[in-house]
């Protein structure tokens, strides 16, 4: 059963020149247990599509399905939402948030559970302050946290990394991969490229209300950028000879290849070394998703 | 419906307001202050105009009471919107309902408390009330239904149509209560606008009221046209609400203002 299914979803907003056209058909499944990133620019309807899937918003015409079923709040009880910025009331404490959620979603042993949720993410030492006295970074973990409560099986995550600082922004990201590895289905959405690449199993590329593209986040990158260049700096100058054999472009002792998987540059390091020379450095210039982003949004252009 | 969520959204926000007790002030100091200084105008009065200042006491006991009910129901939905946690709550399988229910059941504990309060200055500043407790309370009783469906669709408005419309908050009351006529009949409005006290959740009320203080009989009809008038209001605030939460989703309003 998939954790979440887009079928066909349109949604346009009223706008003072005209319709906001925030999703054309916007239409993707996630499958159990994978981080699925969905990437793209401001204004791209990566919020529209989570808060489709909250019930916040009611999409124009498609469907949304969570576990096969309609956002009811039976279904709602056994997700999570983690956003950005993130915020609860300035007077209350992590306590007082974490007890209102865990009745709110059912949680039978609640001091228990929070316990355990205010251990996860380190928050213990924060649990009595008041929430408006939290730093960012710290309100975020408090946000994870009302999140862990219902262990949820789907956890939607709407640019969770938003104005934190790299090193609090690193933190989170290992935390979303440990839980992935407790089973948690997740979706991501960012503008960060490295966060997509670091994090998630499949990305969805999504511009002006659109899904461009789906697909591993490899697959995709190799998609729109099939060859990549290695660059190698041997012992000595190549000949001419091997130049022409390998297709290498030469420059004193360093050679560039284009290449199209890892087999070419497993053969490539293999017939230079069977030629006798001797291999001092490596540099592999892979786009990264940056450059695929450029790409894609210059051509839509 | 579960009781389990109304009863979560009742507890956090009687939380919040133990971690916030300037609110208090809102609930406490404004309606007692006010009681005190018509009970004292009434004592004042009773020397040269000997019920003038009792109409002012109750009706106003009234109002106040109203003012109570509709804006603390308001207030509780807007804290939760200044906070931006309103997208929290929703997102956690609480209803639009179970989260209402919540907001006025919240609200009915505080405006009891300080009604039963305001009840007690009335009477000691001489106000027949115990005297014809069963009408006081059902005049209550259709302040509170009144009142309660103005928070409901204001409440309602503000979902639809944005936080700019939490004006309506702090304004609906007080134009309700003028076209009511709570001091003077309704015949003293302009005619023009006449009708529109006929329409209004209060009219009745605030007739009896003005009867309580002249020492007059209430008569049933006119407790049961109060109580029709306001529980009217209160039965179609509920569809309004409804339509109000429907429209924001579809229009993105709900997914903006809960954010
Ligand atoms: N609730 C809303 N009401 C009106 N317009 C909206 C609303 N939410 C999003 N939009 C518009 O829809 C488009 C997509 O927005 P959004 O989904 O928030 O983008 P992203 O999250 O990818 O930055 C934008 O043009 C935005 O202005
Ligand atoms: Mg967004």
């Amino acid at each position: 059963m998939n954790p979440l299914i887009l079928s066909h979803v349109k949604k346009t907003f009223p706008g003072k020149t005209g319709p906001i056209v925030a999703l054309r058909d916007a239409d993707f499944a996630i499958e159990e247990g994978e981080i699925f990133g969905l990437l793209g620019p401001n204004g791209a309807g990566k919020t529209t599509i989570i808060n489709i899937a909250l019930n916040l918003l009611k999409p124009d015409s498609g469907e949304v399905r969570i576990f096969g079923e309609k956002p009811s709040p039976n279904v709602l009880r056994q997700i999570n939402l983690i956003a950005g910025g993130s915020s609860f009331h300035w007077a209350q404490t992590p306590k007082d948030i974490l007890t209102f959620f865990s009745k709110a979603y059912h949680i039978p042993d609640r001091d228990k559970k929070i316990a355990e949720v205010l251990q996860k993410t380190r928050t213990e030492h924060l649990q009595d302050r008041k929430f408006s006295w939290l730093s960012t970074g710290e309100r975020l973990r408090v946000a994870f946290a009302k999140a862990l409560l219902n262990s949820p099986k789907l956890l939607l995550m709407d640019e969770p990394t938003l104005g934190l600082d790299p090193d609090v922004a690193r933190q989170i990201r290992k935390e979303v991969l440990d839980l992935k590895k407790s089973g948690t289905t997740i979706l991501l959405t960012t503008h960060y490229m490295h966060e997509v690449e670091q994090l998630c199993d499949r990305i969805g590329f999504i511009y002006r209300g659109q899904i461009i593209d789906i697909g591993r986040v490899k697959e995709v990158k190799l998609k729109h950028f099939g060859t990549y260049d290695a660059i190698l700096t041997l012992n000595k100058k190549p000949s001419a000879r091997l130049a022409k054999d390998l297709a290498l472009t030469v420059k004193e002792n360093k050679a560039k290849a284009t290449l199209e998987s890892e087999d070419a540059l497993a053969n490539l390091l293999a017939a230079v070394h069977t030629a006798g020379y001797k291999i001092i450095d490596i540099h592999l210039k892979k786009p990264s998703l940056e450059d695929y982003f450029i790409k894609i949004t210059g051509e839509q252009q | 419906m579960r009781a389990r969520n109304i009863l979560a959204v009742m507890w956090n926000d009687l939380k919040i307001l133990r971690r916030n007790q300037y609110r208090l002030i809102d609930i406490l100091y404004f309606p007692i202050i006010t009681a005190l200084i018509w009970g004292l105008y009434a004592t004042y009065t009773k020397t040269f105009a000997l019920e003038a200042g009792l109409v002012v006491l109750i009706s106003n006991l009234y109002w106040s009471y109203s003012l109570l009910c509709q804006q603390q129901s308001n207030y509780l939905v807007m804290e939760d919107l200044w906070s931006n946690s309103l997208r929290q709550v929703l997102v956690a399988g609480i209803t639009e309902f179970e989260y209402l229910i919540a907001k006025l059941a919240t609200t009915t504990i505080g405006a009891t408390a300080v009604g039963t309060a305001l009840l007690l200055i009335a009477q000691h500043f001489g106000a027949p009330l115990f005297a014809n407790l069963h009408v006081t309370l059902l005049l209550a009783l259709a302040a509170f239904l009144g009142s309660m469906a103005l928070g409901i669709i204001v409440t309602g408005i503000v979902i639809a149509a944005g936080k700019e419309y939490q004006f309506l908050a702090w304004s609906t009351l007080e134009l309700f209560v003028f076209f009511s006529a709570p001091f003077y009949p309704a015949d003293l409005l302009p005619s023009f606008i006449r009708w529109i006290s006929d329409v209004m959740p209060f009219t009745s009320l605030f007739e009896g009221a003005r009867l309580l203080a002249t020492g007059g009989s209430v008569p049933p009809a006119l407790i049961g046209a109060a109580l029709i008038a306001s529980g009217a209001y209160f039965i179609l605030a509920w569809p309004f609400y409804a339509w109000c939460f429907k429209r924001a989703r579809r229009s993105g309003q709900l997914a903006r203002i809960a954010t």
